[in-house]
């Protein structure tokens, strides 16, 4: 695998924290692991969030009140990578004072 | 044997490790054209696939709804609160009859 095209900042998708705690036994999930889990989704929640995509964005609410409610299954969605692609597109036509068409 | 809708599974999910989806039931009782069809083989194929994907939804529903209520204990109350695990893995059984 070539590494010659640049990471994508913030990432879309990775390997989440989910993934092996999902896979521990109910005995294994109860108690530190729950919370340890917890705890580091709050982290990159808030990692995400200071990256310079959202720069300026104002949030009445915390990452901890995100991330308790997501449940223990954390997925990736299609529809954020191309939310990220228009978002790039409409950035980049902004900057040159451009518009995107809709139609012809 | 199995659970048909989500209201069986979350019943089922405190002790059931796997949830068993009945492809006979469901051609029983979920087809879209109404018609009974167990036995006879004369329902959508969509029908198995439809139903896993409402199951799969309503455990993730009651997952979400498990964490949060976790989250609202101390460390030490989830350490001895029991612990439900509602995404159990779906066994869908597309034979059906």
């Amino acid at each position: 695998m070539s590494g010659s095209l640049p990471k994508v900042i913030p990432p879309l998708s990775a390997p989440l924290p989910t993934d092996a705690y999902q896979l521990l036994s109910i005995d294994e999930k109860v108690g530190q692991p729950e919370d340890a889990l917890f705890e580091q989704q709050i982290q990159d929640v808030e990692d995400w969030w200071k990256t310079p995509r959202f720069e300026g964005i104002k949030r009445p609410y915390s990452a901890h009140d995100v991330v308790s409610k997501r449940g223990s299954l954390q997925q990736t969605y299609p529809s954020s990578l191309m939310a990220r692609k228009l978002f790039n597109l409409l950035r980049e036509r902004s900057a040159a004072g451009q518009p995107v068409h809709t139609s012809v | 044997m199995g659970a048909i809708d989500p209201v069986q599974m979350t019943q089922q999910a405190e002790n059931q490790e796997v949830l068993y989806l009945s492809g006979w039931a469901c051609s029983s009782l979920l087809t879209s054209t109404n018609e009974v069809s167990a036995d006879f083989g004369d329902y959508p194929y969509n029908t198995v696939p439809n139903q896993v994907q409402r199951l799969f939804k309503a455990q993730q529903l009651h997952d979400r709804k498990n964490w949060d209520a976790r989250r609202k204990l101390s460390a030490d109350e989830r350490k001895t609160s029991k612990y439900i695990d509602y995404l159990r893995p779906i066994i869908a059984d597309g034979d059906t009859g």
